[in-house]
């Protein structure tokens, strides 16, 4: 019973797990978080467990009764049921989005996830003030090498194309502030990217090493993200950063235009110093120094006009201008979470 | 005060009486979706807030036409009140004070035979201010005055209507309503559409990361009324009235800058005075109670607003 205020500086921690086919694993995915939930309320800590949220995204199993079922038991869980399935990304920002906490963990289903970990990340991330702590795997998490180098691969590619160097580190078992969460949930739609909006509002990002496996993938040899999910996934990342390439082109535009330049003062000296060309055709050099000019100049305004586009695509999609923050509880709870962790 | 005429439950000829104290948004909106069931059109009483004899009365007057009318049930609900956050202690005293008023007259309503409900509409977050994941175990802790008041409103009813098995106690505990009707007070998200529309500045009390449970008052008002209507047993508890949906105010203020298509011109107050958060657990809302999600809400709003800005535009 909440009968009295929770202690001076307390902390609520809110678990978010989009659901899709979870009928297997949630029932023990409960217990041991209320298993987690019971050692802090045992210990008095300033950190509560206070809620955990089940999206139903469209499922596809009986997990949907599953979780009415388990939020009747515990009047800490909420089960929400999405009206279709949208998609792990949406599901989970429909959790942030009812969660008042003021940190939020999401994890997967399928228990791949610990969340006796929850603490560990939480410890780290206001020890060190960071507002993001991803969790990293310490090996590959599918146990299967092709699978995991086309992982590796496709991170690869979008940092190139990005040029966001935190891309590899996403990962679905992460715990985010919760003004941080909600305040990114809030803007993001369905072209964007949740951890790239999450980037908009905090560049204190870091990750936490532990062992993680892909239990499904193990299983049954089935990665949750198919080629074409993986395309829009990758989609989703581009059209919500503000491309690296838009930049080359600006300046590869520059360089081009002020090489023509050069170009065409040399040939004009040349032409000066020796009226007599010579060998050389007529009309050639300045022909092909026009078209480096043009071509330059087009490059360059092209990658003017991208970038102006893509700032006007990052306001409409909502990157804010400024986000304020309050870190000063951070050391109460670090403090708390020390013998915990 | 409006005085209605309502069908009662038992079928063709019964009827029960409705008493709507309270004429602002909720109040309003309460006394409107009553007169759609009603069998004859609402009959509207001057009451006499400001002159305390002529309250007596009128309280007295009240109860003999009540009495002399054919026999039936008695719904009183209170929605009146001009009390919020930054309420005294004095103001609150006085509203309490009108309250007793109101139970009183139910109880001597009550003691003459007749079957008597309060509808008594309290403040979420008055009660629960500054508390987050509130559920209905959770004990009210109130820290301002206004909270206190609403908290001993509460315990009078309870206390008197405990004496007597004819007396029906209801209680509601609304989170932040929202909703617009001209000319009654605002809360935030119409005052942001209204300063949106014609481009002026809102103050906001609140950060934008603050959390706020906000239910749309035709939620509150038909959960009430249709209570009201079926002459409903009163919860184990009071009810409370909330959407379970935190929002912060960041995500008020970028909705409707998408539904109006403008930036919003703000003004945050660097020393606010409400800016603690406030939640409430989707587990302790009333199951009939079916919250529209914020962002039909706001539109809604945004709808009635821009329809009453044309309206006078249009004179």
């Amino acid at each position: 019973m909440n009968s009295m205020f929770p202690p001076a500086g307390a902390a609520s921690i809110g678990i978010v797990v989009p659901v899709y086919s979870g009928e297997d694993h949630l029932e023990a995915l409960v217990v041991r978080v209320a298993a987690l939930r019971n050692r802090l309320e045992e210990a008095r800590s300033v950190v509560r467990l206070e809620e955990l949220i089940f999206v139903d995204d469209g499922a596809i199993d009986s997990s949907p009764e599953l979780i009415d079922r388990l939020a009747a038991r515990h009047p800490w869980i909420v089960a929400l049921h999405m009206s279709r399935n949208y998609g792990q990304h949406a599901a989970t920002v429909a959790g942030i989005m009812h969660s008042s906490a003021d940190w939020i963990v999401t994890m997967d289903e399928d228990l791949q996830h610990p969340p006796e970990r929850i603490l560990e990340l939480l410890h780290h991330a206001v020890s060190t003030g960071n507002d993001v702590v991803y969790a990293k795997p310490a090996a590959a998490v599918h146990g299967a090498a092709h699978r995991d180098m086309t992982s590796r691969l496709f991170k690869r590619g979008m940092v190139i194309l990005t040029g966001d160097p935190n891309l590899p580190n996403y990962n679905s078992f992460r715990m985010i502030r919760g003004p941080v969460a909600r305040a990114t949930a809030s803007v993001v739609n369905h072209d964007t990217y949740f951890d790239v909006c999450l980037s908009w509002f905090t560049l204190r990002t870091s990750t936490r090493t532990m062992e993680l496996t892909d239990i499904r993938f193990q299983k049954d040899g089935r990665s949750g993200y198919s080629f074409k999910a993986l395309l829009r996934h990758a989609g989703r990342m581009i059209f919500s950063s503000q491309l690296r390439v838009l930049r080359w082109a600006f300046v590869m535009g520059i360089v081009v235009l002020g090489l023509s330049i050069l170009a065409g003062f040399i040939w004009a000296g040349f032409r000066i110093a020796a009226p007599d060309p010579g060998r050389i055709v007529p009309g050639w050099t300045s022909l092909a120094i026009l078209i480096t000019f043009f071509g330059g100049l087009g490059t360059f305004l092209m990658g003017l006009l991208l970038q102006y586009v893509s700032t006007l695509v990052l306001r409409a999609h909502g990157k804010p201008s400024y986000f304020l923050i309050d870190r000063s509880r951070d050391a109460l709870i670090a403090e708390s979470l020390g013998a915990l962790v | 005060m409006k005085l209605l005429a309502l069908p009662a439950p038992g079928g063709a000829g019964h009827t029960h009486r409705a008493l709507v104290f309270g004429s602002g948004i909720l109040g309003g909106a309460i006394a409107s979706r009553l007169a759609r069931s009603a069998i004859a059109p609402a009959a509207d009483i001057r009451w006499p807030w400001t002159d305390p004899e002529g309250r007596k009365q009128s309280a007295a007057a009240l109860g003999a036409t009540l009495l002399a009318e054919v026999p039936g049930a008695i719904s009183i609900v209170w929605a009146a009140g001009r009390s919020g956050m930054g309420s005294s202690d004095e103001d609150m005293r006085r509203e309490t004070g009108l309250v007793a008023e109101i139970v009183a007259l139910a109880a001597d309503l009550a003691a003459k035979g007749r079957e008597v409900h309060l509808h008594l509409v309290s403040s979420a977050g008055g009660l629960f201010d500054g508390r987050c994941h509130v559920d209905t175990q959770t004990v009210p802790e109130p820290a301002r005055p206004y909270g206190i008041g609403k908290l001993e409103q509460e315990g009078l009813l309870l206390r008197t209507a405990a004496g007597s098995p004819a007396f029906s106690p209801h209680i509601y505990r609304p989170t932040t309503v929202y909703g617009f009707q001209a000319g009654a007070r605002m809360g935030l998200i119409p005052v942001l559409i209204l300063n949106g529309l014609s481009g002026r500045t809102s103050t906001i009390v609140g950060r934008a990361d603050t959390i706020r449970d906000y239910v749309a008052t035709e939620d509150v008002a038909r959960f009430i009324a249709d209570r009201v209507l079926r002459l409903a047993e009163p919860g184990p508890h009071p009810f409370l009235l909330a959407s379970g949906r935190p929002a912060p105010l960041g995500e008020i203020v970028a909705e409707t800058e998408a539904l109006l298509g403008t930036r919003l011109y703000l003004r945050y107050d660097p020393r606010p005075s409400n800016s603690a958060n406030m939640s409430f657990r989707r587990s302790a809302i009333p199951p009939e109670l079916q919250p529209v999600d914020i962002r039909s809400g706001i539109r809604r709003v945004a709808q009635t607003v821009r329809s009453h800005a044309f309206r006078i535009s249009n004179g």
